[in-house]
Order: structure tokens, then C-alpha cells, then sequence
């Protein structure tokens, strides 16, 4: 019978049952990989760089201590490997003014985005995080999407839990003012 | 106009909203093309006691062997002076019994001093690192891939 939890699953790869790590690839490859994506932007380079991040981890398996949660660990090797990727090849992103930020009601904002069918919105979500800069996009998508708590978020990105709050605060500011702006809203 | 919705801690809407949002798949692929380059490349094996056992008369022996390089190295500076290859009539003194070994060792070593002592512990050393290498290697060997 197959082991079923993360550390067992190690500890048998460890002891030389080196296959079973394909258990830990298909478990986490999905989430992997849109993390890489929302730095590198780009689905062939993301592929290589979900592979590389795969081949580091298990490489490094032995300096896993277990301190953190595996996922964890290896979104942290993820959003290296995708950041150092990115650096080689800048994105532009529109930078959003901050006064804008500002100047709405997320009332408001939610109020018109719920008179969209759920196709609409999920476009208009799309394209409001595509202007985000990479980073502000994997933390929103670490946040909500795959489900990480702040202090885990603080651990991927190298960042205090604090900052890491006053970020998605920031970036879901950011992201209200975007929406505002595709559907037209005025400030009020 | 209020703000005060963007004080809060978490944020429903969004939450479902990117939730909602379709993630981006690898294809099914992706798994066996990882663990076929895994394959070919090391295994991060952990040791085992075995070959640790194994390993650990390889590394003493390149303590040692280390320990008598630095040992003669120092032995000849001017400031230490250690005349032990050289003068060994207290060691004769104490070592009565052995001093048949202690001589032939002594004899020994100065021969080895005056020729390519240190050559000669270098190439010790290359050796026992060698071996090191081809124990590892065929320990390796013997371990399978599959599950």
C-alpha cells in the first residue's frame, strides 16, 4: 500500500523508494505551476521551470527538515526558480496611481461586478490581475487561491507576516481600483 | 464615499472570485517526463548505516593520513623543532622492548623524509579518496529505482 502523507512519502524516498516521488509530483504539480506562471508569464518557460523546481526539490530533498510543511518548501523553490527566470527577461506591467486607489467604494465596485454573469467576471478578474506586477499576483494567488496563510506566504516570498499583510491589503486596494476602472465607475 | 471595506482582513468577494477562476494545468504528461530525468541523474539517497560504517574507516584513515602530513610538515619549522625522526634515544629508552620496530620505523620514515614523503602521502591519500569513490559508487549501484 502506498503512503498517503507528505513526510512518510519522503522518508520511503529517502530510504531509496526513490518512485514514489511521482506521488508528490502529481499531488503538488497543479499548484506549482500557476504560482510559476504568474511570474514568468509565459506556459512554455513555466513548464521548464515547474520541471527545474521539481528536479531542485528533490535533489534537496535530504536538507528538507520539516520545519515548514512540504508544499511550503517547495512553492518557496517554485517562486525562486520563476523569479530568477523573470530576471532574466523583465516584464512591464501597468502601474496602477495610487490615487486611484483611493478614490472608490468596494461597494460599489462589488455591487456592479455582481450584476455580471459569472463568465464576465471571471474575465474582468483575469484581466484586472494580469496589470498587477508579478509578485502582487502570486501573493493574491497564494492567499486565495491556494488557500497558504500569511505566515506560509511570509515564508515562500521571504517576507514578514506583517508585510505580508499590509501587501494583500494594498493589492487588494490595487485590485478594487482596477475593476472600477474596467467597468467604468466613476470616483465618488 | 467610505473606505472602510478595504480595512478589513479578508475580503469575501475576491476570495470567491479567485476561487472561482480557472487555474492553468501541466499536462499529464508532465509527472513521467520529471521522474525519467530524475532517472538518469543522482539519487538523494539518505546514507545508510551500512555505508556509513564503511565510510567511516575511509575518512579516518584521511584524518590520518592528513594529520601525518601536517605533522612532518611542522615537525622541520624552525620554531617547533620537533627532532622525534631523528633523535630517538628516549624513545629507545623507554620503548626497550620494541625497539627493533621503533628503529626499522624510525629507518623508515627517515628514508621516507628524504625522499618523496610527502608525494607518497599524497598519492595515500588520492587512494584512499579513490576508494571512497568506488565504494560509494557501487553501493549505489545496488540500489534499485523502483518502488
Amino acid at each position: 500500500m502506498r503512503p498517503t502523507d507528505d513526510t512518510t512519502i519522503i522518508q520511503r524516498i529517502l530510504e531509496g523508494n526513490t518512485a514514489l516521488y511521482s506521488v508528490l509530483i502529481d499531488r503538488y504539480k497543479d499548484m506549482v505551476f500557476p504560482i510559476i506562471l504568474r511570474v514568468v508569464r509565459n506556459r512554455e518557460e513555466a513548464e521548464e521551470a515547474a520541471q527545474d523546481t521539481f528536479l531542485k526539490a528533490y535533489h534537496a530533498l535530504r536538507s528538507f527538515k520539516h520545519e515548514a510543511r512540504f508544499s511550503t518548501w517547495l512553492f518557496r523553490i517554485a517562486y525562486n526558480t520563476a523569479i530568477s527566470r523573470a530576471r532574466k527577461k523583465s516584464v512591464v506591467t501597468q502601474a496602477l496611481d495610487d490615487r486611484m486607489v483611493e478614490n472608490f467604494s468596494t461597494d460599489d465596485i462589488r455591487e456592479s461586478a455582481g450584476k455580471m454573469d459569472e463568465q464576465q467576471q471571471i474575465e474582468l478578474m483575469n484581466a484586472v490581475i494580469r496589470t498587477l506586477p508579478e509578485d502582487e499576483q502570486l501573493m493574491i494567488s497564494l492567499f486565495y487561491q491556494q488557500q497558504q496563510k500569511v505566515e506560509e506566504i511570509g515564508h515562500i516570498m521571504d517576507l514578514s507576516e506583517s508585510n505580508v499583510k499590509v501587501k494583500l491589503h494594498r493589492i487588494r486596494k490595487k485590485i478594487y481600483a482596477a475593476m472600477a476602472a474596467r467597468m467604468q465607475l466613476q470616483p465618488g | 464615499m467610505t473606505n472602510d471595506k478595504f480595512q478589513e482582513t479578508d475580503d469575501k468577494f475576491l476570495a470567491d472570485l479567485m476561487r472561482r477562476m480557472p487555474q492553468e494545468k501541466l499536462p499529464s504528461s508532465f509527472t513521467s517526463g520529471v521522474m525519467m530525468q530524475l532517472q538518469a541523474g543522482a539519487e538523494p539517497l539518505a546514507d545508510s548505516s551500512e555505508y556509513r560504517r564503511q565510510m567511516i574507516w575511509a575518512y579516518l584513515s584521511l584524518l590520518l593520513a592528513a594529520g601525518i602530513v601536517i605533522f612532518m610538515l611542522v615537525a622541520g619549522w624552525p620554531f617547533i623543532k620537533i627532532n622525534i625522526f631523528s633523535d630517538t634515544y628516549q624513545l629507545r629508552n623507554l620503548l626497550s622492548a620494541s625497539l627493533g620496530i621503533l628503529e626499522g620505523f624510525n629507518t623508515f620514515i627517515q628514508y621516507l623524509r628524504e625522499s618523496s614523503t610527502i608525494i607518497i602521502i599524497c598519492i595515500t591519500i588520492g587512494f584512499l579518496l579513490l576508494a571512497e569513490r568506488l565504494l560509494r559508487s557501487r553501493m549505489l549501484q545496488n540500489r534499485s529505482f523502483t518502488i
